[in-house]
C-alpha cells in the first residue's frame, strides 16, 4: 500500500466501482472512512506501545422499491464489495418496503471547512517518539511518573450515491493527554486536548498542568458529601454538556418522551426502559401528540450552544455518513432552546420541509468574563473540579446523570484553595446545574468524542451525593 | 377469551416456536470472501514469513504477526414483524508487533499482500527503534512458550453464519410474540438482540509457532417490558439467555419460550415497586449479579497491567496494589471467598486453547482462602516478576496492538449445596437483587470508578425480604460500595447447583479495545450494605 489512507481520486474509483457492482436495479448509497493512525503511548515515563495503522470502513447501503438495508466491510477489491452489497440486498427482502421513501438526492449543499493540516499529517513516528521523549522530561525532574497518549489521525471521508452525489474530504487530528501520578499513587493529575492542527496543541502546557494536578492533589482528605458551589473547568462541563447535546432529538420530543417533551405535569423521577428504548426506534412510538420545548427557557440566560462544520476553532465533516449535512445550528440560544434535531422523512412529513437537520456531536458553548481564579477568589465555600469520569444518564426525562470527580478536587475556603479532596460520586443533571450558573469563564477546546469547546463555569448547588476515593 | 399463559405456552414446542411464520430452513447463499487463506494454507506461512523476516531484517530481536478475518452480525427487533440491522459487518486485518532494542512497535493493514506484510513488519521494527530511545527499561519476554503448530476451533455444531436471517427472524419474532401475547393488566413489549461473531485468528512468532483459531460467540439477548397506565415501567431480561462460545443450536435447544412467562410476570409484579428508602440492608445478590461483581471488582483488578498503573491514562489503575504489598498478603474477604481463573471452560467467551502471544493460558487461583494470590500476565507482565506467562494476550482484532484482558473468572461455589433461596431465607430484612442478563457489549448493573475500588450495583430487578418471606418490589435501588469493604461483609454464599456463567466487557487501552471475557458467580450474603435511592440528590 502506497497511500496512508484513500486519496479522493481513490475514494471515488472505489465507490465508482461500488456503484458498478450495484446490479439489479434499485439504488445505492455508500460512505467510505479511510483512515491512518500514528499513536504512542507511554507509561512510567517511557513508551509502551505505538501504532502505525490504515484501517477503512466501507458503509453500503441497497435501496429497492423504498427499503433499505446496510453491510459494512473493510476490503476494497471487488470481490469483497460484491460480497457486502449482497449482504445488504439479503436484508432487504425481510424489510418492509415505505412507499413515502425520499428519493436519494443527487447533489446536497455541505458548508466549506478546511480540516486538514499538512504538518499534523506530518508527525511521523520519529517526531512523535521525540515529542514523548520531551513531553516525559518535566515529569522525571519532579520525580512524577508520566502516562500518556498521542495520536495523529488522517481521515479519507468520502459518501457517494447512484444518484450522483459524491463529496470527499480529508481531515487530520492530533489527540494529546496525560496523566500524572506520584509513585505513592497518592496524587494524580489528568489534562488533555484535541485538534485538526497539532502546532495549536501546546504539549508542555497541557503537560505542565497535569503535573501542577498530580503535586497538588496528593494525599487528599475526605469531606462531606452534600451540595456544594462548584467551579467546573472546562472538560467537567464539557462531561456534563455531552448527555445533553446528544439528546437533542425533536421527535420523541413531540411523542412526550425525554427531556425535551414539554409536559404539564412534573414528572416523578424514576428511570422507564420502555420509553428509553421505544424512543430509539422510529418504527414503534409508544405515545404520540405533544410538543417539545423548542421556544423556552431551559438553561441560564447567558449560555449558546451552537455547532458549525466551519467553527474555525472546532471544525468538523459537514456530512454525515448518509450523505446528509451538517447545517450551522443555535441549539441553544441566551438559554432558550430554539432547535432539535430532526431526520429527512421527519422533516418532509411533519414540518414540511426538505432539508433535515442534523446533530453530529460536536458543540461550541459561549463563555463569559470570569476567569477561573476570578472564580476561586470570588468563592467563600467550594469545589474546584478538574473532569468527570463514568458520566451515564440514569433519568433520559430530566438528563438526571451520574459518575465521579476525577483526577484533581480541591476545596475552595476564604476564596482560596485550602486543600485536596478526595473524589465524590456525583449526581447531576445539566439541566439543573447549567440554571444555577454564577459565574462564566472563557471557553476553550476539551477532548470529547466530537470537537467541542467549553467555559470554565461556577455553579451553586451542585450534588456530590458520596465519596468515590479512587485516585 | 385469552389463553392462559401456562396452555398457551404448552402449545409451543421447540420445534412450533415459528407458528404463525413461514417456516425457512433454507441456508442464505453466504456472500462473504473466501479469497482468503484458511487454516492450513500456505499462503498464510508466506505471509507470515514475510512479515517476519522483514522486521527481522529490519532489527527486530522478536516479532509476531497476526491474521484476523471478522464475520460480526447483530440484528435487533421490537415485537414482530420488522427488525433492524445493527451490524453486519466483514472485517480482515493483519498487524505486526516487533520488538527492537527493548521498545514495542507495531503496525497493522486490512490488506494481506506479501509486499504489505514485510512493510508492516519493517515499519513495526523501525517504530521500536525510534521509541527505544532513553529507554531505561528494556522490555523482555522472558522465555519462549514451547514453538507449537496447532489448530482450534470453538465446538460448535452449526456456524450461525450459516443460518438464514428468515430463520433468525422467525425465532426472534416468535420468543417476541409469546411475550406481548400474554394476557397482562399492562403494556407488554419485548425487544430481542442476536449477536455473533465469528473470528478466524492466525497467529505466528518469531520464537517459531504458527496457530490457527476459530472462535464463535453467540449473544442473544431478550428484554420484555410492562407498561401501566401511569406510564410506569420496568423491564427483566430473560436470563437464560447469556453470552456464550456456542452456536446456533442453542436456539433450537432449549425452549427460551418457556422462561419469558415468568420474566414477564415478574416485570409486572414490579410495576407496584415502591420506592427504596435508603439505609443500611443485608442484601442477597443472585448468581448473575454475582458473576458480574467479581468481574468487575475482582477480575478487572487484578490485572498486573493496571496494577502498576500502565492504564492510568486509559482505562484506569487498581485498588489491589502495590504488588509487594498485596500479593499473598491482602485478605479481601472472608476464608471461604475463592476464585479462580481460567481461559479453558469450554463454551465460556474467553476460552481459547493459545493466547495472542502463542501461550497456553493456565488455569490459577486468584482469590484463595479469601487472599489475593495471583494477577494477570502476558509475556512481557509476567518476565518483570519473574514468572510465566498465565495467558491472558488478547486484542479485539489484529489491527489492534495486543493488550492485557482478564481471563474467565469463577467465583468458585461453597461446600455446601445452598440456593439462592435459602440464602433468601437467611434475611431478617433486606434486599434480594436479580442481576439479569447483560446485553451485548455490557458489563451489566455494576459499575465501578477508575480503580475498581468504589462502586454501584443498580438497575437489576430488586424485592424486599421480611422475616425470610419476599413483601414486594422496589425501585430506583442503588447499593453504593468499596470493594474490600463489601467483600469482607460477605456472610454466606451458595452452593455448586447455584453457579452460573455470563460475561462482562471491559474498555481499555489507547486507541480503546473492548475486550469481553466469561464470568461465574454463586448468589450470596452481604451484611450491612449502604443502599440509597438513585434518582436522590445530595
Amino acid at each position: 500500500m502506497t497511500e496512508r489512507f484513500l486519496s479522493q481520486d481513490a475514494c471515488r474509483d472505489l465507490l465508482q466501482r461500488v456503484i458498478r457492482l450495484s446490479t439489479g436495479g434499485g439504488e445505492v448509497q455508500i460512505s467510505v472512512r479511510s483512515r491512518w493512525t500514528g499513536n504512542l503511548r507511554w507509561a512510567r515515563n517511557e513508551s509502551t506501545s505505538s501504532g502505525d495503522t490504515t484501517a477503512h470502513n466501507i458503509n453500503i447501503t441497497r435501496f429497492i422499491r423504498g427499503a433499505s438495508a446496510s453491510a459494512s466491510t473493510n476490503q476494497i477489491d471487488d470481490e469483497s464489495l460484491r460480497a457486502c452489497i449482497r449482504r445488504a440486498e439479503l436484508r432487504i427482502l425481510y424489510r418492509t418496503p415505505d412507499p413515502d421513501a425520499p428519493p436519494l438526492r443527487s447533489a446536497e449543499t455541505y458548508i466549506k471547512t478546511n480540516l486538514w493540516n499538512d504538518e499534523t499529517f506530518g508527525l511521523d513516528a520519529d517526531a512523535r517518539a521525540g515529542i514523548q521523549q520531551k513531553i516525559v522530561e518535566p515529569a522525571v525532574a519532579e520525580q512524577l511518573f508520566s502516562f500518556g497518549y498521542l495520536e495523529i489521525t488522517a481521515v479519507g471521508n468520502g459518501v457517494m450515491n447512484s444518484a450522483g452525489l459524491f463529496a470527499y474530504l480529508p481531515q487530520t487530528r492530533a489527540e494529546f493527554s496525560v496523566t500524572v501520578r506520584n509513585p505513592k499513587a497518592t496524587g494524580s493529575g489528568w489534562a488533555g486536548t484535541e485538534n485538526n492542527d497539532w502546532r495549536k496543541i501546546d504539549a508542555e502546557k497541557v503537560t505542565a498542568r497535569a503535573i501542577e494536578k498530580c503535586k497538588s492533589s496528593a494525599n487528599p482528605v475526605a469531606i462531606e458529601p452534600g451540595r456544594y458551589t462548584v467551579i467546573l473547568e472546562p472538560q467537567a462541563v464539557g462531561d456534563l454538556m455531552e448527555p445533553l447535546v446528544r439528546s437533542l432529538i425533536r421527535p420523541p420530543a413531540e411523542m412526550g418522551q425525554g427531556p425535551w417533551a414539554d409536559r404539564a405535569d412534573e414528572i416523578e423521577e424514576q428511570t422507564n426502559p420502555m420509553s428509553e428504548i421505544a424512543s430509539t426506534l422510529s418504527t414503534r412510538p409508544t405515545q404520540g401528540g405533544g410538543s417539545s420545548r423548542i421556544g423556552k427557557r431551559v438553561l441560564d440566560a447567558r449560555i449558546t450552544i451552537s455547532a458549525d462544520p466551519a467553527d474555525p476553532d472546532a471544525p468538523f465533516v459537514p456530512f454525515a455518513f448518509d450523505t446528509l449535512p451538517y447545517r450551522a445550528v443555535k441549539w441553544i440560544e441566551a438559554g432558550v432552546l430554539k432547535e432539535l434535531s430532526y431526520p429527512r422523512q421527519y422533516a418532509l412529513s411533519t414540518l414540511n420541509r426538505s432539508d433535515p437537520l442534523n446533530n453530529s456531536g460536536a458543540f461550541r458553548m459561549t463563555g463569559g468574563p470570569t476567569s477561573v481564579d476570578e472564580m476561586i477568589a470570588a468563592t467563600g465555600r467550594g469545589i474546584l473540579i478538574t473532569r468527570l469520569t463514568n458520566v451515564h444518564t440514569i433519568i433520559a426525562e430530566s438528563l438526571f446523570c451520574g459518575g465521579t470527580t476525577s483526577d484533581g478536587l480541591w476545596l475552595i475556603e476564604h476564596g482560596k484553595i485550602s486543600r485536596p479532596l478526595k473524589n465524590f460520586r456525583f449526581r447531576e443533571s445539566p439541566l439543573f446545574a447549567f440554571n444555577n450558573i454564577e459565574a462564566i469563564g472563557a471557553p476553550e477546546r476539551v477532548l470529547l468524542d466530537m470537537p467541542s469547546i467549553c467555559p470554565p463555569i461556577k455553579a451553586r448547588d451542585f450534588s456530590l451525593t458520596s465519596l468515590a476515593d479512587a485516585i | 377469551m385469552p389463553q392462559s399463559r401456562r396452555s398457551f405456552l404448552k402449545s409451543l414446542s421447540a420445534a412450533a416456536l415459528a407458528a404463525g411464520y413461514p417456516a425457512t430452513t433454507r441456508a442464505d447463499p453466504q456472500f462473504s470472501v473466501d479469497r482468503y487463506a484458511h487454516a492450513g494454507d500456505p499462503l498464510f506461512k508466506d505471509l507470515a514469513a514475510r512479515a517476519l523476516d522483514a522486521a527481522k531484517a529490519a532489527g527486530a530481536s522478536y516479532a509476531d504477526v497476526r491474521f484476523t478475518r471478522t464475520r460480526t452480525e447483530v440484528i435487533s427487533s421490537f415485537g414482530t414483524g420488522s427488525y433492524q440491522v445493527q451490524t453486519d459487518d466483514e472485517h480482515g486485518a493483519v498487524g505486526v508487533r516487533a520488538l527492537t532494542d527493548g521498545a514495542w512497535g507495531f503496525a497493522s493493514s486490512p490488506l494481506w499482500t506479501p509486499d504489505e506484510a514485510a512493510r508492516l513488519g519493517r515499519d513495526a521494527a523501525s517504530q521500536a527503534k525510534y521509541n527505544a530511545r532513553g529507554h531505561k527499561r528494556k522490555v523482555s519476554l522472558g522465555n519462549a512458550p514451547p514453538a507449537v503448530t496447532g489448530e482450534w476451533t470453538t465446538p460448535i455444531k452449526t456456524d450461525p453464519f450459516n443460518i438464514s436471517l428468515a430463520e433468525k427472524l422467525e425465532v426472534m419474532w416468535a420468543l417476541n410474540e409469546i411475550a406481548e401475547r400474554l394476557d397482562e393488566p399492562a403494556t407488554i413489549g419485548s425487544y430481542m438482540i442476536l449477536h455473533h461473531r465469528r473470528q478466524e485468528k492466525t497467529f505466528a512468532s518469531t520464537d517459531g509457532s504458527f496457530i490457527t483459531q476459530t472462535l464463535f460467540v453467540s449473544h442473544p439477548h431478550l428484554l420484555v417490558f410492562a407498561q401501566d397506565n401511569r406510564g410506569i415501567g420496568q423491564s427483566r431480561t430473560l436470563d437464560a439467555m447469556q453470552p456464550a462460545q456456542v452456536g446456533w443450536e442453542r436456539m433450537a435447544g432449549p425452549s427460551y419460550g418457556d422462561a419469558i412467562p415468568d420474566a414477564v410476570d415478574e416485570a409486572v409484579r414490579a410495576l407496584d415497586a415502591e420506592r427504596v428508602t435508603p439505609d443500611r440492608y443485608d442484601i442477597v445478590l443472585d448468581a448473575l449479579a454475582m458473576a458480574q461483581l467479581v468481574a468487575m471488582t475482582i477480575a478487572v483488578p487484578a490485572e498486573l497491567d493496571r496494577v502498576l498503573g500502565y492504564e492510568a491514562n486509559a482505562g484506569g489503575t487498581s485498588y489491589l496494589a502495590p504488588p509487594e504489598e498485596m500479593l499473598g498478603k491482602f485478605a479481601l474477604g472472608p476464608r471461604f471467598l475463592n476464585v479462580a481463573a481460567n481461559r479453558s471452560r469450554a463454551g465460556v467467551i474467553g476460552t481459547v486453547k493459545w493466547d495472542d502471544e502463542g501461550v497456553v493460558p493456565t488455569s490459577y487461583p486468584v482469590i484463595k482462602d479469601g487472599v489475593l494470590v495471583s494477577y494477570h500476565t502476558n509475556r512481557e507482565l509476567a518476565a518483570a516478576q519473574g514468572t510465566p506467562s498465565t495467558g491472558n494476550a488478547a486484542s479485539d482484532n489484529a489491527s489492534q496492538f495486543t493488550l492485557l484482558q482478564p481471563p474467565n473468572i469463577e467465583m468458585l461455589p461453597g461446600t455446601s449445596d445452598v440456593s439462592l433461596n435459602d440464602l433468601v431465607s437467611q434475611l431478617d430484612h433486606g434486599l434480594v437483587i436479580l442481576g439479569g442478563a447483560p446485553g451485548p457489549g455490557s458489563h451489566g448493573i455494576v459499575s465501578v470508578d477508575r480503580q475498581q475500588l468504589n462502586g454501584e450495583i443498580g438497575g437489576g430487578m430488586v424485592y424486599e425480604v421480611k422475616k425470610g418471606k419476599r413483601v414486594g418490589y422496589l425501585r430506583n435501588v442503588e447499593c453504593l460500595f468499596r470493594s474490600p469493604d463489601l467483600w469482607k461483609s460477605l456472610k454466606a454464599i451458595g452452593g455448586q447447583r447455584s453457579q452460573v456463567w455470563t460475561a462482562s466487557t471491559i474498555g481499555k487501552g489507547q486507541p480503546n479495545q473492548n475486550l469481553t471475557f466469561g464470568s461465574a458467580g454463586v448468589p450470596a450474603l452481604f451484611t450491612k450494605v449502604a443502599v440509597t435511592d438513585i434518582t436522590r440528590r445530595a
